[in-house]
């Protein structure tokens, strides 16, 4: 199907975008959080995927660099359209420390039904307020299954890099939920 | 092992990258460090809560496929259009430039073709082999006097012949000459010819 993508057959590279449109949006999605946004940047992965196809080699993973593709329009897209959070602004911001901890309550009180509920609001606020670089790594592996060395091969990084930033992802995200499981006391 | 070091080891078995050794070295700091311990259990929480999110539908899926495929077939046709126009995008200079070597080209392939000098020197050779053929043969003859005498016979022919089909403006061959050539005994012929002009010194 590649091969005859590669040759411009567009019905080809249909098929593959079949296989592979949800995997994109919801990846881009993870980064995004903006629906019409994703559909765009999803639409302009495959024309671009379909443009460069011929540069693509049969002996490496088409879903790698599909997803490369997918990442690196998504980051740009970032980097243009909004300022970065940093880590401080990320704890910082008193409008959402009240909200997690009023949600917090709720979790804690044992009455309460929705507790699973406010704890994946929280969850989902708490990863899109992440950094971007974090947000991509996190979202290839534990969204997208990818190993640290495909998510090294899509971000253009070493593994050991990949390792960190979901690491460092993970250890905000705790501490963001820290309301709801109490701080934890390292040595 | 540090508590920072065992995050990041949970992190790194949370996603099943850790290899036996450094799941060991966790195994063993997580029995004793209650800290830890109560992050890897708030880890195991939300990495579960995390994959249990739901995933995005595309709104219009056909919208979306059909969308797609105008534009791919938009690209379709733009990579047509250039390749056609890339020929006549091609500028003056380049076009006289390509005309100059394709004249160079025909030019040196004129020059170098095999010339009249070889062949020349092939006529030459099967000339001299003609020669040495001939002296064979000559020394072959003079050997035969039967072979001299018929050679002799068919050059003798063979200039008559010639001398029958050579017409000079003017025509001084008579009649009776040519009806003593059609004889075609030279011999006889000579003899007469000798007789009249003995006959005409006598005379």
């Amino acid at each position: 199907m590649i091969q005859q993508a590669q040759q411009g057959n567009a019905e080809a590279f249909m098929t593959l975008a079949r296989t592979y449109q949800s995997r994109v949006f919801n990846l881009i999605y993870r980064l995004t959080k903006n629906r019409e946004d994703t559909a765009d940047l999803t639409q302009e992965t495959f024309l671009k995927a379909f443009r460069a196809i011929k540069e693509f080699r049969v002996s490496s993973s088409f879903h790698t660099w599909l997803h490369r593709i997918a990442v690196n329009l998504s980051l740009n897209f970032l980097k243009k359209s909004e300022p970065q959070k940093n880590y401080r602004e990320y704890f910082n911001s008193r409008e959402d420390r009240d909200r997690d901890n009023k949600l917090a309550n709720n979790f804690i009180s044992p009455e309460n039904a929705s507790e699973a509920e406010q704890l994946k609001a929280s969850l989902e606020k708490a990863f899109d307020g992440l950094p971007t670089i974090y947000k991509a790594a996190f979202s290839l592996v534990v969204f997208q299954g990818m190993s640290h060395k495909e998510a090294a091969e899509v971000l253009g990084c070493s593994e050991g890099t990949v390792s960190w930033r979901i690491h460092q992802a993970r250890r905000m995200i705790k501490e963001k939920l820290d309301p709801y499981f109490g701080r934890t006391k390292e040595t | 092992m540090r508590c920072s070091r065992c995050q990041k080891l949970i992190s790194d078995w949370l996603d099943g990258n850790l290899s036996q050794q450094d799941s060991k070295r966790l195994g063993a700091h997580l029995k004793k460090c209650p800290g830890c311990n109560e992050y890897f259990e708030a880890l195991k929480v939300i990495d579960r809560e995390v994959r249990r999110l739901p995933e995005v539908e595309i709104g219009d899926i056909t919208e979306f496929e059909a969308s797609l495929r105008r534009e791919l077939n938009q690209i379709d046709q733009q990579k047509l259009i250039t390749k056609r126009k890339r020929w006549f995008k091609i500028p003056v200079p380049a076009w006289g430039i390509g005309l100059l070597f394709l004249a160079a080209a025909i030019y040196l392939l004129f020059y170098f073709r095999p010339g009249p000098a070889e062949n020349g020197q092939i006529e030459l050779a099967t000339l001299l082999s003609y020669e040495d053929s001939y002296l064979t043969l000559t020394q072959t003859i003079a050997t035969d006097d039967d072979v001299m005498e018929s050679l002799n016979q068919e050059i003798i022919n063979s200039i008559i012949q010639e001398t029958l089909a050579w017409e000079p403006d003017g025509s001084d061959y008579s009649e009776i000459y040519h009806k003593q050539i059609n004889v075609i005994n030279i011999d006889e012929y000579l003899l007469q010819q000798e007789d009249n002009m003995g006959f005409q010194e006598g005379k």
